[in-house]
């Protein structure tokens, strides 16, 4: 049993924005401003055990990378509070429009595209400047505030990681995204992106070239093959 | 109009198949001979393909016995192109090649992937699924989308079936050592952390297997196998909900190996009940490789009019991603 508290407060005055796949999110006012409330629920699939392990390891990272981030100016939610024992963080509220979305609906110009891309190549590359890798890096984990100005966000599988390879994976994992979800644009943005990420990432050499021999390591890819 | 038959051949990796199967997706002939896999190894391609070479004519010979019908009865015939083993997958191509040409039959060249996904979403009836292949050669979250099925979560080293059988062979149960493992860890009763791999919708499994073997004879077998299956099948569980979330499906069709697994197809059920989603699976036998998954995608193809392949262009491809396939029916 859960003990009634600060959580239960804020839910009662709450609107739920989103179900996602592991936390719901809320709409709430927080000292008279709007905030987010991320809430990680219990999973029935999961044992006891593994689910509280979970929840609290995923709510301290998240809660840890975004509070880093924040403070190195890279645009990510300000953190304003987090309940490690009832698993929830509450962040600022941004204003503004999904990537996935908003590229989806062809919002966007091919200038546009190249602008956000290659800001956000930056943003990327300061994250891993600071050995924080954000481990489910998607357009739908990226918001677009005015001025084509990209926020990222969801950091629940993010880690602290200084190696190479695991910064190789967060950028392989979103070029894998661009590759199914936006086939169309996706060379026009990874383009101007990778160019941003290389020139302000530090020990770029090192992670490009592991980011190119992990696009091969997929299962049946036929370029496998041939690597050397 | 009378109806058409198309026989399918299947020989990826350890079981040399062939199936008639109609345009209405009845299955008329299930013919199926497994490799005995040696003690020690896991599956040795060449002796497989010898195995495959010996076994083809009269494995053959009884799915048409089976069906009541003669070669010339056939109305095209569909081989596994792969992915799998080159020298097994051969054997399979070469019988198809030979029919298609000595009896003038249309020939389809299928994906072994797709097999297991169309023969899924056929037999439990869904419309349009999510796909969970778990098996020794895949462990794949799929889904159609924009003409192909694609794959929106997969695992970023070995399967899920490797890990059960290469942990199983190393507390010495032999292949296929799945169904024993979850035998072993319903007395488990203490869980150990282990390497929990998640990558977005991703899995990563080879680190769990190492821990897991780090542990034999320092704690009882039973929970490291207990913790063992939590884990992986966790991690699957949760990638899988993941991609749900992304697609927003309605059902998920569980398939290969390891959705025989009772804990494992319990805890999707969990998963999809939260999100109004069903989830079902399929008869034991046909999450293992067989010859009836080749001839429903053969037939699919047939229905589609989809052009066949001439005999000289029916290759094998050892690697072949489930995106670089065409889907002509769905």
């Amino acid at each position: 049993m859960e003990i009634r508290g600060l959580l239960e407060h804020f839910l009662e005055d709450g609107v739920m924005i989103s179900k996602g796949a592991e936390s719901n999110l809320y709409k709430i006012s927080y000292y008279g401003k709007p905030a987010v409330l991320k809430y990680r629920v219990e999973k029935k699939y999961r044992i006891k055990e593994l689910d509280k392990k979970i929840r609290r390891r995923r709510t301290f990272g998240e809660a840890s990378s975004i509070y880093e981030a924040w403070k190195k100016g890279i645009n990510v939610p300000r953190l304003l509070y987090a309940d490690l024992e009832r698993y929830y963080l509450i962040m600022e509220y941004l204003e503004g429009e999904v990537l996935r979305e908003a590229i989806l609906k062809k919002k966007y110009t091919d200038e546009e595209i190249s602008v956000i891309a290659s800001s956000l190549g930056e943003m990327i590359a300061n994250l891993h400047n600071i050995d924080i890798v954000h481990g489910d890096l998607t357009t739908a984990n990226i918001i677009i505030k005015d001025e084509l100005r990209p926020y990222l966000i969801d950091f629940g599988l993010s880690e602290r990681r200084s190696d190479p390879e695991a910064k190789a994976v967060d950028i392989e994992m979103f070029y894998r995204v661009l590759e199914s979800t936006h086939t169309m644009e996706r060379e026009k943005f990874f383009n101007a992106f990778i160019q941003a990420y290389k020139k302000n990432v530090l020990n770029s050499k090192e992670i490009i070239s592991r980011f190119n021999r992990i696009r091969r390591m997929g299962r049946y890819i036929e370029e496998r093959r041939r690597r050397s | 109009m009378g109806r058409k038959y198309v026989l399918g051949i299947e020989s990826t990796a350890h079981t040399f198949a062939t199936a008639i199967v109609d345009d209405e997706l009845n299955i008329l002939s299930d013919v199926r001979d497994v490799v005995k896999p040696g003690e020690t190894l896991g599956i040795d391609p060449k002796l497989t393909a010898e195995h495959h070479a010996n076994v083809a004519p009269q494995v053959l010979k009884k799915a048409l016995d089976d069906a009541g019908m003669d070669i010339i009865d056939i109305d095209a015939v569909a081989y596994s192109m792969g992915p799998g083993l080159g020298p097994a997958l051969r054997i399979g191509a070469t019988v198809a090649r030979a029919i298609a040409y000595k009896f003038k039959k249309p020939l389809y060249p299928v994906h072994h992937g797709i097999g297991h996904i169309e023969l899924t979403s056929s037999l439990l009836g869904f419309k349009d699924p999510l796909v969970v292949i778990v098996s020794g050669g895949h462990t794949s979250i799929l889904s159609f989308s924009l003409g192909r099925w694609r794959t929106y979560g997969e695992t970023l080293d070995i399967t899920l079936g490797n890990l059960m059988d290469m942990f199983a062979r190393k507390i010495g149960i032999p292949f296929p050592g799945g169904p024993k493992i979850e035998e072993i860890a319903r007395k488990g009763r203490k869980y150990i952390e282990m390497p929990y791999g998640i990558k977005g919708n991703n899995m990563v499994y080879s680190g769990l297997l190492t821990y897991a073997t780090q542990l034999i004879g320092k704690e009882p077998v039973e929970n490291i196998a207990y913790s063992l299956q939590e884990t992986a099948f966790t991690v699957l569980v949760e990638a899988t909900e993941r991609a749900l979330t992304q697609v927003s499906k309605k059902e998920i069709g569980l398939t290969g190996g390891v959705a025989s697994n009772d804990r494992l197809y319990n805890m999707m059920c969990d998963m999809a009940s939260e999100h109004g989603v069903k989830v079902g699976r399929l008869e034991k036998k046909y999450n293992s490789d067989n010859g009836v998954q080749i001839a429903v995608v053969g037939i699919l193809y047939m229905k589609s009019g989809y052009a066949p392949v001439p005999v000289e262009e029916a290759v094998i491809k050892q690697r072949i991603r489930v995106e670089e396939v065409e889907v002509p029916w769905r």
